[in-house]
Order: structure tokens, then C-alpha cells, then sequence
């Protein structure tokens, strides 16, 4: 007897185990073109957790041997799916971005279930994209300004087929040697988490993003780029870049005068400092002449009284290294500085550009005489001519 | 008497588990209906449901793997051969299973 009853739960088991019922499901292909087939599908139930699920390859390769669609025994689950019972179904990343929202179905007494269709997601998909300033011949190059900042867009065109609205809109400009990611540095990397949406530009689908960056005068010159990414509701990226070249800034900064103060005639003045400030994104070396009048005229200074006015532009002395104060001799500061010279003479100076944001470090001291010769008196004046320069000096 | 009365039981329900040649009837219920097929001479599923479009998915189990047939969208899942063996058959409605020959 007793054995008869436990054939009889076998049999009453048997029949239980073998069962099968399937959710079958349609997947459209994207709005992009990108086709469903070969994507995955993954279904679950939301009660039992993620972690137990079944999947399915879309299209001819999986189960359902048909194009678009996909077909799982939900029975497979290790928790077994019951009449009423809610699964859950949506596209996983392949790795591709392509995925959809989930779906849900709810297990019926039917002989299989039919899930709502899904459409696969396209992601923002950038179109167009330039970087540029606002000097646009030559068009993709940076012109910095001195000291100064110049503002440079980096724009797209993004197209949302799935109609979704764009959130964590961003960009990151930066220098070949920095990378995306970077932290930011005014030399070599930007970035803008606060873009321009115009959605009134285009197609329903397109929308036109600005964003700009103020760009120092001491960034990097060389190559630059701007990476711009936009993600849809699902949180999925679309990106496009854009080169350009940041042009050489050669330029540098001084005081607007040089007061030697009372000189004596036959005597050479007390030392003047004057600082030269790197304003640009190149180590400098300087040009350095002079004139009392014009240009050439082989003077330094013109003075207002005395028989000869004027005083030679070899009497004016620099030196870019080193200062010597006290009271010097004519033939000793002829020794420790060099006299000025009415053609553009290029002197070695090394003033490397700025690499510090929150100090600006690209200064150097440059030191000054004159003497000042027998029959020259009054209020004297000249010009020095200050040139930066990428050339070798002496 | 009690261990008579579980024989009848046992023996109907034995009875419901349809074992059949290709010469014989094959009534489905409404539902799921677990069929011991006796095939001589195979034939596609998909020709089995085009004869008995009733036939809402066919399936067996071939270890832990179900391999099935279902109806929907011109006929999903593996156009599998049908010899003898055991079949999970749902059927929306009762019908006399058709065979091809």
C-alpha cells in the first residue's frame, strides 16, 4: 500500500517538473537603426531579487529562432514562476549602450504569456561638434589674449531619436598632454558642467549645446580637445569630440616707466629693479634697445639742459641676472652690466610662462644704471624697448 | 477495501497519462496535457500546430534544458522534430490531436 501511494506522488511530480511556460516578447530595433537581434534580454522577479534570472539572446540565435523576439521558460528560475506571479523583462548592456526600459508581465494560466514590446534605446548621438573662439579666420585655432582670458565654445549638435530630455550635459577641453578626467588645471585642462541647451534648434530630435570655457593666457600651446557628453533618461552617454590648436602667445609685461631719479653728471645712477612678467604660454628670452628721440638714433636719453642734451645709449646698462647695488664707478658697472644697444639686441632671460593658478610665479628682476655724462643736466627721457622672444640670446 | 478504493484511483490516474500509437486518438484538455507520443514516422512541430492551431506550445525536457514551440508571432521557439517521446502540449481549447498521416 504504502508503495503504491509513493508511485503515485512520483507520478503526480513527474508531470510538475516538466513543465514549461514561456514569455515571449518582441523587440523593436532602435530608432537609430541599430538592430535588437543579438542583444540580450534578462527576465526576473522583482520579489525573488535579480540575482535569480534567466536570459535570452534576441533573434534568430536564441530560443525564439525569429527575428526580434525572445522566448524564456520563467519555470527555470530557481524560484519557479507561479500564476500571478509579476516578471520583470528588460534589454541588459551588451556593452553596446543599446538597452531598454524594463517591462512587466504577469503570469497567467494561459500557455505562455506575451510581454508588452520593448524598443531598444538609442543613445544621444552627436552629430556635429567644433571647438573654436571667437576669432574664426583662421577657423579651429585659439588665439589667447594677454593676461587675460579668451572664451572658447565647444558646440553640438545632439540628436535624442527616443525623444528623451538630455541631463548631465558636460565637457572637458584640454591639452594633449592631459587627458579626460583630469582634474582641472588652467595650463592644460578645463571643464563645464554647466552647459547651454538651446532645444529650440533643429528637428523635434536635435538640440544645439554650448559650452564654453575661459581659457588663460598661460594655457598650453599645441593641441587641444574637447570632449562633450550628454546622457538620456537611462543614463546612457552619447559623446563626440573636436580638435584644435592653441596658438603661441608671446607677450610679457612691465611697468610703464623707469624712474633713475638725481643723477650727477659723471656719475652712474643708483640700481633700478624692474620686473618683467611673463604674460603669454612660451618661455621668453628678451629684446632689448633703445632710443632717446626715434628710433636707431643711437641715444638713450634727450635731456633738457646742458651743451650736448643728450646721452649715449651705451650709457644705459642692464643686467638680467644678477643685481649689484651700491655705488658703482663708470669702468666698474661696465663690468657688471651690459650697455644697451639702439638695435634690437636678444638676450638669454629663460622667463618660463605661468604654471601656478593661484600665483603667478613668471617674473623675473632685471636690473638698471645710467650714467649720466659732463654737460648733460635738466629732466631727461628716453625709451627702452622690451621684446619678448623665443629666439636664442646671448 | 481502502487499499481497492486507491487501486481505482491509481489506475485511472495512470490511464491519464496518454500513451498512444500514431494509429490512435489523442484527446487534449483544455490546458496542459502531458502526451507519451509513439511516433514511426516523425515530422516537424510546427507542422503538428499548423494541423491543430488549438496547440497553444509544445515542449519536452531534455535534461535540465525545455526545449518548446510556441505559437505566437507565426511560431516561436525550435521547430523541433516530433518522434517518441514524452510532450507537455497546452491546447486553448479540448481537442482530438491531428496528425500529419
Amino acid at each position: 500500500m504504502k508503495f503504491l501511494i509513493l508511485v503515485f506522488l512520483l507520478l503526480l511530480i513527474v508531470p510538475t517538473v516538466s513543465a514549461a511556460h514561456y514569455i515571449v516578447g518582441i523587440v523593436n530595433d532602435a530608432r537609430d537603426g541599430m538592430g535588437a537581434n543579438g542583444h540580450t534580454v534578462v527576465l526576473w522577479n522583482p520579489i525573488a531579487g535579480e540575482d535569480d534570472n534567466l536570459t535570452d539572446i534576441i533573434g534568430p540565435s536564441g530560443n525564439s529562432g525569429a527575428d526580434n523576439i525572445y522566448m524564456i521558460d520563467c519555470e527555470l528560475l530557481n524560484i519557479t514562476c507561479n500564476i500571478g506571479d509579476e516578471m520583470r523583462i528588460e534589454v541588459m548592456d551588451n556593452g553596446d549602450s543599446y538597452i531598454t526600459n524594463y517591462t512587466n508581465v504577469t503570469v497567467t494560466g494561459a500557455g505562455y504569456d506575451v510581454a508588452e514590446n520593448l524598443t531598444l534605446n538609442s543613445p544621444p548621438n552627436i552629430t556635429l561638434i567644433t571647438v573654436d573662439d571667437s576669432i574664426t579666420v583662421p577657423a579651429g585655432e585659439i588665439d589667447l589674449v594677454t593676461a587675460a582670458t579668451r572664451t572658447v565654445t565647444c558646440e553640438a549638435i545632439i540628436e535624442e531619436l527616443d525623444g528623451q530630455s538630455l541631463k548631465n550635459i558636460s565637457a572637458e577641453f584640454f591639452h594633449s598632454s592631459s587627458s579626460y578626467g583630469s582634474l582641472d588645471d588652467n595650463n592644460d585642462h578645463y571643464t563645464n558642467y554647466t552647459c547651454y541647451v538651446d532645444g529650440s534648434y533643429g528637428g523635434p530630435d536635435e538640440s544645439q549645446i554650448f559650452c564654453e570655457f575661459e581659457v588663460e593666457y598661460y594655457a598650453n600651446p599645441g593641441q587641444w580637445e574637447c570632449i562633450l557628453k550628454a546622457e538620456d533618461n537611462f543614463s546612457v552617454p552619447g559623446n563626440g569630440s573636436a580638435l584644435t590648436i592653441v596658438n603661441t602667445l608671446l607677450s610679457i609685461g612691465l611697468v610703464s616707466s623707469l624712474d633713475f631719479g638725481i643723477v650727477n653728471a659723471t656719475s652712474v645712477s643708483s640700481e633700478v629693479e624692474l620686473n618683467v612678467t611673463n604674460y603669454g604660454n612660451v618661455m621668453v628670452n628678451l629684446s632689448l634697445s633703445g632710443y632717446a628721440v626715434s628710433e636707431q638714433d643711437n641715444l638713450s636719453m634727450n635731456c633738457s639742459l646742458g651743451r650736448g642734451k643728450n646721452i649715449s645709449i651705451g650709457f644705459e646698462k642692464y643686467n638680467l641676472t644678477a643685481s649689484n647695488p651700491g655705488s658703482l664707478s663708470l669702468s666698474e658697472s661696465e663690468t657688471k652690466y651690459s650697455n644697451l644697444t639702439g638695435s634690437p639686441d636678444i638676450k638669454e632671460f629663460n622667463l618660463d610662462y605661468r604654471t601656478n593658478d593661484a600665483q603667478n610665479y613668471a617674473i623675473n628682476e632685471t636690473y638698471w644704471r645710467v650714467y649720466v655724462p659732463l654737460g648733460v643736466a635738466g629732466d631727461c627721457s628716453g625709451s627702452i624697448l622690451f621684446g619678448a622672444s623665443q629666439a636664442a640670446g646671448d | 477495501m481502502k487499499t481497492k478504493k486507491f487501486m481505482i484511483i491509481f489506475i485511472i490516474f495512470i490511464f491519464s497519462f496518454i500513451t498512444i500509437s500514431s494509429k490512435d486518438a489523442v484527446e487534449l484538455v483544455k490546458g496542459k496535457n502531458y502526451v507519451e507520443l509513439n511516433i514511426s514516422q516523425p515530422f516537424y512541430i510546427k507542422t503538428l500546430v499548423k494541423l491543430n492551431p488549438s496547440i497553444e506550445v509544445a515542449s519536452y525536457k531534455v535534461g535540465n534544458e525545455t526545449i518548446g514551440y510556441v505559437n505566437v508571432f507565426d511560431g516561436v521557439g525550435k521547430n523541433f522534430i516530433v518522434d517518441s517521446r514524452e510532450y507537455e502540449i497546452i491546447v486553448g481549447k479540448n481537442i482530438t490531436l491531428v496528425l500529419p498521416y
